[in-house]
């Protein structure tokens, strides 16, 4: 059973009588264990679809279901403080924080049961992501994209959600940089069955996952 | 990391932008500050004033509405509306008044006394030796003695403190309703006299008769005289206020005054209203008789009334003298009005009242202002956090809760402001109100050199509606404190005005999109 699926997902900008389709009656569906890009040109209405299955947007038409469920009916603040993590561009870490605080600020949102001693928990899910301990006590502002965007993965996936949704994750970041960062949605969804959707125009980063959905003038194909 | 903490962290570790918000709180909490110090002080000196000249209240023609018809009929006087003199039935009516803790009012004349010499303090004495050839009018022979009627048993100087009773008794109720012959007189003169309580002396009414007037004294002729035998059945004295201690010795006229002030009270015989209305019928009787042309054109019932002047009603809190006289108004013949010791204190209070008219315009701009800068400053802040918010948002965050962490930071910083406004905004009105006084003090100098006029009538009205206090005793008792009611007036005000400026704040959140924000 898929984890999470989009049944007629429509969006569309309202232009006087017409309407400009950005995502038009999109059906696909996402399982655990699998690393997914969601790929297309600039433009393409990437991430619009992220925004609608992240819940910080609403499609005029059809569903988002999690596990079956409409996540309208779960509640999309609900749905995003127990269901996912995201991770953004510009990793939007909050500047006066240092990694680890910024990673025990979504600890302590979410409503899901996260081990006793979270701070411990959230120094050794840095440490798992590459960021030392040194490192996870200084403010966020002091360190480099790649260690930012890193901290920005371990936030999103220490409330212990099953879905880790990106929006181009490695767009700020070096080569060598964005290679880490692949490696590591990789590692979640093979090793830590996470089901790890990503949004890239990168056709390197694209290649390197287990479903390409492409995304065209509205409507997903999707090549495994 | 709950939102309180979040709100803790920002706070401390984003100091800057902290320590400017504090600084803006700080300088309009110190205006908000001073304008309810002087508030409060300005209303603490109110009470305290008002405590002091007491709660009394007559009824009194509008002297200022009373001119004003004159000047209309200047032209024709005698067609000028004469005003309906109250009542007893209508001061007794006043007088019943859940506010009302006693009252009186009086009838009285001045009558002379073959067997009763005139008490004349040391100093006039003194003063009538070293200068010699002054002699007493012939007139003071005629009218020694000044009778007041008296309706309240008890006596309202004795109630209220400022006689006591140093032998015999107050009237009782039976003897005030049948008008008996008994009096109450001063210590001074029952001792100049030899009096005792229990004995009885003659006070003597003559009338004149104004047609056979002596060409050398001036003096009219005694047309008849009625004895009348008293019994004096109490002594009174004053009760000398505490003086001052200062360095200023009293100069002459202050002596003189105070000597004529004593020569008054203890010339005074307190008889009931019957008696003394009695003693005015038979003048008035013998005087139509002496002096015909005087009644011409008089009405008849006129002449035989009685006329009850001065009353004088103690109100149980001065808190009440407005509502009393809300009361009471209505009731009032026209041209008629009611006054209270409450109206003296306007008369003195200007450079207080002045300064607090500023303070409550300064209130009012520092409170609208401070809205204003403090939304805009806390709009401007939320902008450049814009992403951090979103953050939240996207973290699944309650909105109510991102919401509570900026209220929070702004709270605390408002908390540690206002505390310290409440200090330094009291050292402010110490100092601006002072010289804002003393500017009004030197503006009322030059507008009336001779001060306020504060005499509010004669007998008990003005024993107990004139006031010796003055412009400075109001400005002495101005204090700028630090006060409980101060403390929270302020920290209610400061606290609402914060709420006030965090409400557009609130919206401005509630609003945010995180997808436009963050994707």
């Amino acid at each position: 059973m898929p984890i999470l699926e989009t049944k007629n997902l429509t969006y569309y900008y309202q232009d006087g009588e017409s309407r400009r389709y950005i995502l038009n009656d999109v059906d696909v569906s996402f399982e655990k264990g699998k690393f997914y890009t969601i790929w297309g040109q600039s433009g393409s209405g990437k991430t619009t679809f992220l925004a609608m299955i992240s819940a910080l947007d609403e499609p005029q038409e059809g569903q988002i279901l999690f596990n079956g469920s409409d996540i309208k009916q779960l509640g999309y603040e609900s749905y995003r403080r127990n269901r996912i993590g995201i991770i953004f561009q510009s990793y939007n870490l909050i500047p006066y924080l240092s990694a680890v605080e910024n990673v025990l600020v979504a600890m302590s949102i979410t409503e899901n049961p996260l081990p006793d001693r979270e701070k411990e928990v959230a120094y050794n899910l840095l440490d798992y992501i590459g960021i030392s301990r040194s490192k996870a006590d200084r403010s966020v502002t002091k360190l480099s994209g790649g260690e930012q965007q890193r901290v920005a993965v371990a936030r999103a996936l220490s409330t212990n959600v099953e879905i880790i949704l990106a929006d181009e994750p490695t767009g700020n970041l070096d080569e060598a940089m964005e290679q880490e960062i692949v490696d590591i949605f990789k590692k979640l969804a093979h090793e830590h069955d996470k089901c790890v959707i990503v949004v890239t125009h990168s056709k390197e980063i694209a290649e390197q996952s287990d479903v390409i959905l492409h995304l065209h003038k509205g409507a997903l194909r999707s090549y495994e | 990391m709950s939102f309180l903490k979040r709100a803790w962290l920002s706070i401390t570790r984003r100091t800057g932008k902290s320590l400017l918000l504090l600084l803006i709180i700080l300088i309009l909490g110190n205006a908000i500050a001073g304008a309810i110090s002087i508030q409060q002080a300005s209303r603490n000196v109110e009470r305290k004033i008002k405590a002091d000249m007491g709660a009394a209240a007559t009824i009194r023609i509008d002297f200022e509405e009373y001119e004003k018809l004159a000047q209309q009929y200047q032209d024709n006087p005698e067609d000028m509306p004469r005003p309906e003199n109250p009542t007893p039935e209508l001061f007794q009516t006043i007088g019943s008044s859940p506010y009302v803790k006693y009252y009186d009012y009086s009838t009285g004349t001045s009558v002379g006394s073959s067997s009763l010499e005139k008490f004349v303090p040391q100093y006039i004495k003194e003063q009538m030796e070293q200068q010699a050839g002054w002699m007493e009018s012939d007139w003071e022979k005629y009218y020694k003695f000044t009778l007041r009627g008296v309706q309240y048993y008890k006596l309202l100087p004795i109630e209220e403190g400022r006689l006591s009773l140093s032998g015999g008794r107050v009237f009782t109720e039976d003897e005030i309703s049948k008008g008996e012959a008994v009096a109450i007189i001063s210590k001074s003169l029952a001792e100049a006299n030899h009096i005792n309580i229990d004995d009885t002396v003659v006070m003597t009414n003559y009338v004149m008769d104004f047609q056979n007037v002596d060409t050398n004294t001036g003096m009219p002729a005694v047309a008849n005289e009625f004895d009348y035998a008293v019994k004096v059945i109490g002594l009174i004295e004053e009760v000398k206020a505490p003086t001052p201690q200062g360095n200023q010795k009293p100069n002459d006229g202050d002596k003189w005054n105070q000597a004529y002030m004593e020569q008054q009270f203890a010339n005074t015989v307190y008889v009931p209203n019957g008696f003394a209305a009695k003693i005015n019928k038979d003048a008035t009787q013998a005087n139509m008789e002496a002096n015909p042309e005087q009644y011409e054109g008089v009405d008849p019932k006129d002449i035989n009334r009685v006329w009850y002047f001065d009353p004088v009603y103690i109100i149980d809190d001065p808190d009440n003298l407005e509502r009393f006289k809300e009361e009471s108004a209505p009731l009032l013949p026209d041209m008629y009005i009611v006054a209270t010791t409450a109206d003296n204190y306007k008369n003195i209070s200007a450079p207080v009242e002045q300064t607090t008219k500023m303070a409550n315009y300064i209130l009012i701009v520092a409170v609208v202002a401070s809205v204003l800068i403090i939304t805009l400053v806390v709009l401007l802040f939320l902008r450049d956090r814009k992403h951090e918010l979103g953050v939240y948002l996207s973290l699944g965050e309650k909105k109510g809760k991102v919401v509570g962490q900026i209220i929070a930071e702004v709270l605390i910083i408002a908390l540690l402001g206002i505390t310290l406004s409440v200090f330094t905004g009291n050292l402010v009105a110490s100092g601006l109100s002072s010289s804002m006084i003393q500017a009004q003090m030197e503006k009322e100098a030059q507008n009336n050199p001779w001060g306020p006029t504060i005499n509010m009538g004669s007998g008990d009205v003005n024993d107990f509606l004139s006031s010796k206090l003055t412009m400075q005793d109001v400005v002495g008792a101005y204090q700028i404190r630090l006060t409980p009611t101060y403390i929270l007036v302020f920290f209610l005000v400061s606290l609402g005005t914060i709420a006030l400026s965090t409400l557009v704040p609130m919206f401005y959140i509630v609003r945010l999109n995180p997808r436009k924000i963050l994707m």
